[in-house]
């Protein structure tokens, strides 16, 4: 109990000094805002943000629902363009654990496919999509899908070859494989797969919609340019960084431990 | 019955065989024991009758159909227990009663049964990682037996296992043989627990790379490892094995 106390307290210090670390990071911004602008007048004040403009501005954007509007828009693109991306990576890639030779030849093309910043699919949606939802959607998915197939394969590839011998001793046809032993036991790779797809997807959606002009987080980080308010522009950003970094937390970091804990692995 | 006819085992044209000319006759209900120096084909035999790999010459014919390929007539049972760590120990069971399509309620029935023969029953819901290595033998051996499989392939179950509970498990493997009536064929590295176990034991030879012997060994059951019968067969046969092992190694210097 008393060793418990005392993990709970040292938890709680460590929680301390980094909190104090980021008040401290935010005041100084503050400061040198105000000694940058108004001081000495080294930036013009609209060209630098400041911690109580963004304030000031996120404040204004709840208030008059644009920003709850954009996450919502955003949010629903994600699922939806993440949820695309998740079947065609999961056929992929099982399509790829299906022989060496398939993998061979398409390796080298989804690596490429892969390495391709996803922005640069921008052009290619809109001229055959037009300016709407289904081109950012088609980003999202180009940005992510190849990366899932890739893990999806590897995944299938490293299942311990004991439990594969172990299944056919029992008789379990091909199919059976699949469903009953590759699938599950690849779980952990597929999981940490979606995690990294994740990353990709939401950098990609964000691509699509600050290029395209519909509404969204990434619309309104433009809005922001078009208005020459940085403030606004800082704000959206750090909600995009939050968004990914709570659903990567959350979510993803969730379902991951607890399958690793659930196979004894943590 | 399992016949092995003139069966021999080479991996590449140019290299030596891993496994010359083997033939035997293993009947039903028979316990049947493999010994001989490491890396003189033991486990490619266990391998060739479970149909992991196929012979180069020769063929092996289990009541009068030669064997293709893998099948639930005959389970092997490895090293390592080879649970699937995403199921918990009753599903681990039914795994191989829903392979051969067995409904719901029978594969309950059957796994509740062979975990009561195996004493996991109240381990049934424990995930793999939970239990020890000799209770993950046991719910292998579970796993194996559920499937009514005519012959059960052994290799080396026990010896990842501590000795105390490698002495237990080979009693209780004992008592469920003769409760079951399953073809066994254990290959182990320890001339005792053949000879503790089998009905019949097999020396493969290292020189010859086949059968050197079979032994009966007709000591009545339960065994017991003190006793002078015991120690008599197991002296012949550890010779036996001695020399195979000198000759391997006479050969490596060469």
């Amino acid at each position: 109990m008393k060793r418990k106390n005392l993990i709970r307290k040292m938890f709680f210090k460590e929680k301390l000094s980094v909190g104090l670390f980021y008040v401290v990071l935010l005041l100084f911004w503050q400061l040198l805002y105000w000694i940058g602008t108004s001081q000495f007048r080294w930036w013009k004040s609209y060209a630098f943000p400041s911690p109580l403009g963004v304030v000031e501005s996120c404040v204004n954007l709840i208030e008059n629902g644009t920003l709850f509007q954009a996450f919502l828009y955003s949010a629903i693109r994600g699922v939806i363009g993440f949820g695309i991306a998740i079947i065609i990576g999961l056929a992929v890639g099982i399509l790829l654990s299906l022989s060496e030779k398939i993998h061979g030849c398409l390796h080298p093309l989804l690596l490429g496919l892969q390495t391709l910043p996803s922005i640069c699919w921008v052009p290619f949606a809109i001229l055959w999509f037009g300016l709407d939802e289904s081109a950012v959607l088609f980003v999202v998915v180009m940005g992510s899908a190849f990366s899932i197939a890739l893990s999806v394969r590897n995944g299938i590839r490293n299942v311990n070859p004991l439990w594969i011998k172990a299944a056919k001793t029992m008789g379990a046809d091909r199919k059976q494989l699949y469903i009953k032993v590759m699938l599950p036991a690849s779980m952990p790779a597929f999981v940490e797969g979606l995690r990294q797809g994740w990353s990709f997807a939401w950098r990609a959606l964000m691509s699509g919609e600050v290029m395209s002009a519909t509404v969204g987080l990434g619309h309104t980080l433009m809005m922001g340019r078009d208005l020459a308010d940085i403030n606004q522009v800082m704000l959206v950003m750090l909600v995009i960084i939050l968004i990914g970094i709570i659903i990567d937390r959350f979510v993803f970091w969730r379902i991951e431990e607890r399958i690793l804990r659930k196979r004894g692995l943590k | 019955m399992l016949e092995l006819k003139g069966v021999s085992k080479k991996y590449q044209e140019h290299e030596g065989e891993v496994l010359t000319s083997v033939s035997l006759e293993i009947e039903d209900g028979e316990f049947f024991g493999i010994v001989g120096p490491s890396g003189c084909g033991k486990t490619t035999l266990l391998n060739l009758i479970a149909g992991f790999e196929e012979p180069s010459q020769g063929t092996i014919i289990m009541d009068g159909k030669p064997i293709s390929g893998p099948g639930n007539d005959r389970i092997m049972m490895f090293q390592d227990s080879a649970l699937f760590p995403w199921l918990n120990v009753i599903e681990n069971v039914k795994f191989g009663l829903s392979i051969i399509g067995c409904s719901k309620e029978e594969q309950e029935e059957r796994a509740r049964q062979y975990l009561k023969l195996v004493k996991l029953n109240k381990f049934a819901n424990y995930r793999v990682h939970e239990i020890s290595g000799g209770m993950k033998q046991r719910a292998a051996l579970a796993r194996a037996l559920a499937m009514d499989c005519r012959v059960l392939l052994m290799d080396e179950p026990f010896s990842a296992l501590d000795k105390q509970t490698t002495n237990i498990l080979r009693e209780e493997l004992e008592e469920i043989c003769s409760a079951t009536k399953r073809t066994m064929i254990l290959v182990t590295h320890s001339v005792e627990e053949a000879v503790f176990l089998s009905d019949r034991v097999a020396v493969i030879g290292a020189g010859k790379r086949g059968l050197k012997k079979i032994y009966s060994i007709d000591i009545p059951r339960p065994r017991r490892i003190e006793s002078e019968g015991f120690l008599k067969i197991r002296r012949k046969i550890l010779d036996e094995v001695r020399i195979e092992v000198e000759q391997s190694e006479k050969e490596e210097f060469d």
